[in-house]
């Protein structure tokens, strides 16, 4: 399998004789959405450990 | 018979430590294989002969429309392992797919639609496969909107594994008789590209990103798993000493 | 002699809701009621320009119906849930298919059952030509038993829920689809001079699905619901 660029230069891959802005901008909306499915749990266990350490903190803190 | 090795998996600490550790080879894995599915797939594959260019937007458009479809089993089959064998963790995996079963059938549609418009002339064509993951949208919508409309969150888990095995039984009706409903109203004739026809150098960049899509799925189910134990199990011992670490 | 006992739990509980319907006369008439006066103001939101009617009337009319129902059955089991007669029907030690099945036959009789029927009378205001009326109500009398069936479904799903209505909507349209496809296709396969029977006969089998499944699942949603 020899697969070649097809594309002769960079405006041409963006262009893609005039279908550019749909491959585009469902290339980046797909992207977008998912790197949101991505990150947001993410953010939510960062946020979540952070806010759990000070409640434990706090509580051992008052213990002593 | 020994059931053990069946009980640590419902086990919500192991869960988190084993994905911990997989989920950074997991992560880079997918990560690579999309990057190289999308240059393969934007820039070598060659052009179709009657769509030309706008066809590349099948190397999003088919992986997740099979995603979105079999999260949608997933996320009924969790439900009921929660429901037979009555495993938290289930329930929660069956919680965290919604979501995330409706980012990835919402992208199906809109890069469907985003592929329509050069190919058909419409953002949106009635056909029977759009029509489908419209409904499916609508039953992921369900699952989700049932299942926080409870004021016990265990109550809601029940009721909406329970409605997303009913959607299962659905499924296949729904769609024989969408397709049906097509031929039924068929106005102008709509022309698919036949997959099996496919050129290889066309196919195996659609393969790559069929499996990145996969993974990429894996990926982020195990991560808004691992949220939803931390939240849900934040008064346990093992989170705590976790937490203190 | 158990078969016996079986049967009449079902007898038993059709005959029970439907003197508590038939009792409360204006309440089980508000379904049929909402049906016809909705499909009325059809013509006049769309012209009366008969031709365009025509073509729509079909259409209009079963989603009227699907709406009807949809409304009336998801609250098929408030009023049990309310004075705790549901929980006492839980926790007998029978099964639960009967009992369900026989409240739900009740609701299809006091509350669905006037919809199909009045259908056709409704048909002829919008106009509908006269031998499409008959597939009609055939289809009608098996689709809002489906829609019953199903819906109550939804509305064990919902029981302790508020603001129940539109979240029902939700969760059960999608599921009612297929229903609305092939009921819908029965009067429109007739308008094209084919055997309308077809349609039909994949809404029967639709309907025979469900009567099984639809007790099933309802008993299943309570019973799983008793232990917490």
């Amino acid at each position: 399998m020899s697969m070649t660029f097809q594309f002769d230069n960079f405006a041409q891959l963006i262009f893609m004789d005039g279908h550019g802005v749909f491959v585009w901008s469902s290339v980046l909306l797909t992207s977008f959405l998912l790197l949101s499915l991505v990150l947001n749990p993410i953010l939510k266990r960062r946020k979540l450990l952070k806010k759990l350490k000070i409640e434990l903190m706090g509580s051992d803190n008052a213990s002593y | 018979m020994q059931w053990t090795w069946f009980h640590k998996f419902a086990s919500p600490k192991w869960f988190y430590q084993i994905t911990g550790k997989i989920l950074p080879f997991l992560a880079w894995l997918t990560f690579f294989l999309l990057v190289i599915g999308l240059v393969l797939g934007l820039g070598y594959a060659p052009a179709d002969a009657k769509q030309g260019n706008s066809f590349r937007i099948i190397y999003i458009h088919v992986p997740s429309n099979f995603l979105a479809l079999a999260g949608y089993f997933l996320m009924a089959i969790a439900g009921a392992i929660g429901l037979i064998w009555r495993i938290k963790l289930a329930f929660w995996v069956m919680k965290c797919a919604a979501p995330i079963g409706i980012v990835f059938t919402l992208v199906g549609l809109l890069t469907g639609s985003l592929w329509g418009k050069p190919t058909w002339g419409s953002f949106w064509v009635w056909d029977a496969r759009g029509t489908s993951m419209l409904i499916l949208l609508f039953l992921y919508v369900g699952v989700y909107s049932l299942g926080r409309s409870f004021h016990s969150a265990n109550s809601g888990e029940k009721a909406s594994a329970f409605l997303a095995i009913v959607g299962t039984v659905n499924i296949p009706i729904i769609y024989k008789s969408v397709d049906w409903w097509f031929t039924l109203h068929q106005r102008a004739t709509i022309k698919f590209t036949s997959a099996p026809s496919m050129h290889p150098d066309m196919f195996y960049p659609l393969l790559i990103m069929i499996v990145g899509f996969y993974l990429l799925y894996a990926v982020v189910l195990m991560l808004a798993v691992r949220a939803e134990i931390l939240v849900r199990e934040r008064k346990t011992n093992w989170v705590r000493t976790l937490v203190l670490k | 002699m158990i078969f016996a006992t079986k049967e009449n739990l079902f007898i038993s509980y059709l005959k029970r809701d439907l003197v508590v319907s038939f009792r409360g006369k204006s309440a089980s008439l508000n379904p049929l009621i909402f049906f016809v006066m909705i499909v009325l103001l059809m013509p006049l939101s769309l012209g009366s320009y008969s031709l365009a009617l025509q073509k729509v009337a079909p259409g209009i009319i079963w989603i009227m119906a699907l709406l009807s129902v949809l409304l009336s059955a998801g609250s098929i089991f408030d009023e049990d849930y309310n004075d705790g007669s549901l929980e006492q029907m839980i926790i007998t030690p029978n099964l639960l298919f009967l009992p369900l099945l026989g409240k739900m036959t009740a609701h299809w009789i006091s509350k669905s059952l006037p919809i199909a029927i009045t259908a056709p009378f409704l048909g002829l205001f919008l106009p509908m030509p006269e031998n499409a009326l008959i597939p009609l109500l055939v289809g009608l009398i098996i689709g809002t038993a489906c829609f019953t069936l199903l819906g109550s479904i939804g509305a064990a799903l919902t029981v302790p829920t508020k603001d129940k209505s539109f979240l029902l909507a939700l969760i059960i349209l999608p599921l009612y689809v297929p229903i609305i496809i092939f009921g819908s296709s029965v009067i429109y396969y007739m308008a094209d001079g084919m055997n309308w029977r077809y349609p039909l006969a994949a809404l029967s089998s639709i309907f025979c699905i469900l009567v099984v499944l639809s007790p099933l699942a309802i008993s299943g949603i309570f019973r799983s619901s008793m232990i917490e």
